[in-house]
């Protein structure tokens, strides 16, 4: 009788056809801060069926629809349970976040834009001079399910509602277009494109969202944003959706391929290891397409003193300094002394970039061979003053955007990422993370490490160089929690960990050992 | 317990002093082969008047200066350095003009008529003394000591009988001047830090000074100790003068190494908004010498806007904002360096004044962002001052060590690494309240 343990509506829901949504709308538990009409940030309703493919109206999904065998069923679930996207909100009222707004000179963190830009929904991102209502921010949800997916009501409901209606027979919402779907709000994160790009505005930035973590926000307290690569992110959220090649969601299997791409955006021929490099190559193209657009930004706004430090790579300033020293025993890109752009941006795509360059597809190869150049460009306008020349930076970092967009939409509609490609991507990937070109950057080789990893299928046993640096965003015992951890929480071993990364150390224990288990 | 003070020697002097490897070779005539006459200076008393080029020669530093050019050190910043702009740094580090200018006494002198190459001597006589050509003839004549500075001057014969003037020359290298800018580049490139202190440079193990001073020995350290910082902040000043018409903008070595060169752990030292944006390693002690100024140097007030440049300077500017704080801060420091000039040295500086002056640096130590730029000087004066009279300040010397302890450079690193501020606060705080107490 688990139907029992589920909310009232889901109960009338599932019985008597009503929809969830109206019902669940005046849910007395739900969160009370207002939202306008057309939006529904809660979490309640989408628990009415994505608590688990055998609770509340999933059952009925499933019996009617197979709708298991498209979605997992139990994404909410997850989301409450190990996400710390739920935290996004709350951590604002931990004592770093009281800290930081002390340090920043702001009144209250819960209701500075600044911060609510990414630590809470943000109703119309690109609003401009933005106020504390125009965001969902409450403790119990954080980003919740529409922060991602969107927060228009309208998808939320016709995307079962239509079930009802064709009885059945094959569910129109399911098989309608990522255009159709997004005109009802849904953001079609089945694009690795477009997923890549929407978790960068939070996690590179996004100027025109007024999503940007400035340096003094660092100083402040904030911890440092990772390096971005998308598929270790999504692996340790953990991920709550399955893939196309997912032996349960027999939905996707033996799909025709232009089918599968015009619809649901993978490419059957691919496998899942060819999915997982698509991921890990878009994901990287689309970070960089996030900081380019930030390094032009900031370039508007630059003082006499030139760009904000948060442009730059934080590990080259942020050392202790020893004799000898290893970034001095291996020289620099430009002057000496002067913070070059992050090196793990340009380690993961300089590496996608050479991979693409040598495959057989002419208009992908053509694009990737830009990259050196438009790298080299970008760097050269940091390199040409201590904190960049913000004319040469404008320029660069433009075509930079421009061209990282390009790269990705190349990548996106051409099915390059064979089985055997993937592996070959892999073994670049690997190859890059132990030269001596990025060696002295522990950042570089962590993010090319997470890349590695992510597409190595578990041959290797990553484990053993846990010690050495950190191997992923969260620990896995962290992943599995009850309780969800955010990265301030984990702030300070990891730092340790970071901090004492040694290149000679890492460079013995590197590759990794094949795995001993099975 | 003399020994104490010189635990914080930064390494660069350690790699200053390294291995060579090229012999000397000097020239049959250039200054210091004249200079060094066994009836001139060429004595062979290491210490003693009459032998200061062979003094020169055996324990100071600067008779290296040159040969250090040499070194894997050096080929490796100009290596560094080259890759960055290949065009601006074509030579080895020997035959580049910029080293050369601060690590030799001119390349391109003349001597005896003659245009000669005396780079090899490293900084020699002329380097501190100035361009002997002229006043080279006249100094051993007896009617030299009869002329006055300003004759001498003209003569190219500089002042290093005055402290203003003598620390001035140091700094001119140590700190910096237009053609003389060790910037972030050059730092990043390899080149240690610069991080000028007249009393811990003039004390270094392996240094011995080739001159007797007028004063006492220990008035004469307290005055050149508060001269030194007053003279260091002046070239900082007039460094970022030249930096606007020469420099890079901006220049990070400006501010605290340690502000971004910490790796990231929590806490963060240094509160955002405390630690001074403009060169906290010479402004830190600002405060309290502009208080004790005319304790030390009766008459010898500091001007009275000297902090507002300072303030400003820490800010974002244009080049032409910057350039008129660096501007007024200079003409007023140079103000107050011609008043201590001016001021009556020649009465010792009672124990009193003294305990008092060492009791309000420990009390500003105590409260001090915790910054290393920030704290570190506060250790040094007190150091200097301890060096400079054990017995008044000889109970301070078991909390000077514990604070080196935190402060001093770990092996292998060139940066305090992970140090506790707490502890070097409390223990300043400690040497207050034993100062205070009869």
């Amino acid at each position: 009788m688990k139907l029992f343990h589920a909310p009232l509506a889901v109960i009338l829901a599932a019985t008597g056809g009503v929809s969830v949504w109206q019902v669940m709308a005046a849910d007395p538990v739900a969160d009370p801060a207002p939202a306008p009409a057309n939006i529904n940030p809660g979490i309640a309703a989408c628990l009415g069926c994505h608590k688990g493919p055998d609770l509340g109206s999933a059952i009925r999904f499933v019996k009617d629809y197979k709708s298991d065998e498209f979605v997992r069923l139990n994404e909410s679930m997850i989301w409450e349970s190990h996400d710390p996207h739920s935290k996004a909100f709350s951590v604002l009222k931990t004592p770093l976040g009281e800290q930081m707004g002390k340090n920043l000179n702001y009144k209250d963190v819960t209701t500075e834009v600044a911060c609510l830009a990414c630590h809470a929904m943000d109703i119309d991102p690109y609003k401009k001079d933005k106020k504390p209502s125009d965001f969902v921010a409450q403790d119990s949800l954080g980003i919740g399910c529409q922060g991602c997916h969107g927060l228009q009501s309208d998808w939320q409901s016709k995307h079962y509602e239509e079930a009802f209606r064709n009885n059945g027979s094959v569910i129109p919402w399911r098989e309608s277009t990522p255009e159709e779907k997004g005109k009802a709000g849904l953001k079609n994160l089945r694009d690795p494109q477009v997923k890549a790009a929407h978790c960068a505005t939070c996690h590179v930035g996004d100027p025109e969202m007024g999503r940007v973590v400035t340096h003094a926000m660092y100083a402040a307290g904030h911890p440092p944003l990772l390096p971005y690569e998308l598929s270790t992110y999504t692996s340790d959220q953990p991920r709550h959706w399955g893939t196309p090649f997912d032996p349960k969601l027999k939905y996707f299997h033996s799909m025709k391929p232009e089918k599968a791409h015009k619809l649901f955006s993978f490419y059957p021929d691919e496998g899942q290891a060819g999915y997982d490099a698509r991921h890990v190559a878009i994901g990287a193209v689309m970070g960089l397409n996030a900081e380019a657009k930030l390094l032009a930004h900031e370039s508007d706004k630059a003082t006499p003193a030139g760009l904000d430090y948060a442009r730059f790579d934080c590990y080259a300033c942020h050392h202790d300094l020893k004799v000898p020293s290893a970034r001095q025993e291996r020289g620099y890109e430009g002057a000496p002394g002067r913070p070059p752009l992050k090196a793990w941006n340009g380690a993961l795509t300089g590496v996608i970039a050479a991979h693409a360059a040598q495959t057989s597809n002419t208009k992908v190869a053509e694009i990737a061979k830009q990259f050196p150049d438009k790298w080299k460009a970008t760097q050269q306008a940091a390199y040409a003053k201590p904190l960049g020349d913000p004319v040469a930076m404008k320029k660069a970092a433009a075509e930079l955007s421009a061209w990282s967009l390009a790269f990705a939409n190349a990548l996106q509609s051409s099915p390059i990422y064979t089985p055997e490609e993937a592996k070959k991507l892999q073994a670049m990937l690997v190859k890059a993370a132990a030269d001596k070109k990025y060696l002295a950057d522990a950042e570089a080789v962590m993010a090319l490490v997470w890349a590695s990893r992510a597409l190595d299928n578990q041959t290797a046993d990553w484990s053993s160089l846990a010690e050495l640096l950190p191997i992923s965003v969260r620990t896995p015992s962290e992943v599995m929690s009850k309780t969800p951890t955010t990265v301030g929480d984990l702030l300070k071993d990891r730092m340790r960990l970071f901090n004492g990364y040694d290149a000679e150390k890492f460079k013995a224990h590197f590759p990794p050992k094949p795995s001993t288990k099975e | 317990m003399r020994w104490l003070w010189m635990l914080l020697l930064v390494s660069s002097l350690a790699i200053a002093g390294s291995a060579t490897s090229r012999p000397e070779a000097q020239p049959s005539s250039s200054p210091v082969a004249s200079c060094s006459a066994a009836s001139c200076h060429g004595g062979m008393d290491v210490g003693k008047i009459g032998s200061e080029v062979t003094t020169w020669r055996s324990a100071d530093p600067h008779s290296k200066a040159y040969s250090v050019l040499f070194n894997p050190d050096s080929q490796r910043i100009i290596a560094n350095l080259r890759k960055g702009d290949s065009n601006r740094w074509r030579d080895a580090a020997h035959l580049e003009q910029a080293c050369l200018n601060c690590h030799s006494t001119g390349a391109h002198s003349t001597f005896d008529g003659q245009p000669i190459d005396a780079s090899s001597d490293g900084v020699g006589c002329d380097g501190c003394h100035g361009p002997s050509e002229k006043w080279l003839p006249k100094h051993y004549e007896p009617t030299w000591k009869g002329l006055t500075f300003q004759q001498k001057r003209d003569l190219g014969f500089n002042d290093t009988k005055d402290l203003g003037s003598r620390t001035l020359i140091c700094a001119s290298c140590h700190v910096g001047d237009k053609d003389r800018d060790v910037n972030h580049d050059l730092i990043a490139a390899g080149h240690p830090r610069l991080a000028f202190d007249y009393s811990r440079f003039h004390y270094q193990p392996g240094y011995t000074k080739h001159w007797t001073e007028t004063q006492p020995e220990r008035d004469f350290e307290i005055r050149s100790w508060f001269i030194g910082q007053v003279a260091a902040l002046r070239a900082a000043a007039n460094l970022t003068v030249e930096r606007t018409s020469h420099g890079v903008v901006p220049e990070l070595t400006e501010q605290s190494c340690f502000a971004c060169h910490q790796s990231l752990t929590t806490p963060i030292r240094g509160t955002p908004g405390e630690t001074p944006q403009w060169q906290p390693w010479h402004v830190t002690l600002l405060s309290t010498l502009i208080e004790e100024s005319p304790k030390l140097f009766p008459g010898a007030t500091a001007p009275k806007l000297v902090q507002f440049p300072v303030k400003q300077l820490g800010k974002a500017l244009s080049n032409d904002e910057r350039r008129r704080h660096a501007e007024a801060l200079t003409a007023d420091l140079d103000r107050w360096l011609d008043d201590l000039r001016k001021a009556d040295s020649s009465q010792p500086i009672p124990a009193d004044v003294l305990r008092q002056l060492a009791a309000n640096l420990a009390i500003a130590g105590s409260k001090a962002p915790s910054d290393y730029d920030c704290l570190a000087p506060y250790y040094l004066a007190l150091a200097a001052l301890h060096h400079a009279d054990e017995k008044t300040l000889g109970g301070i010397s078991n909390s000077l060590e514990s604070i080196a302890k935190q402060l001093k450079y770990k092996k292998g690193q060139t940066g305090p690494g992970e140090f506790d501020a707490e502890t070097v606060k409390a223990a300043f705080a400690a040497i207050a309240k034993l100062l205070a107490s009869p």
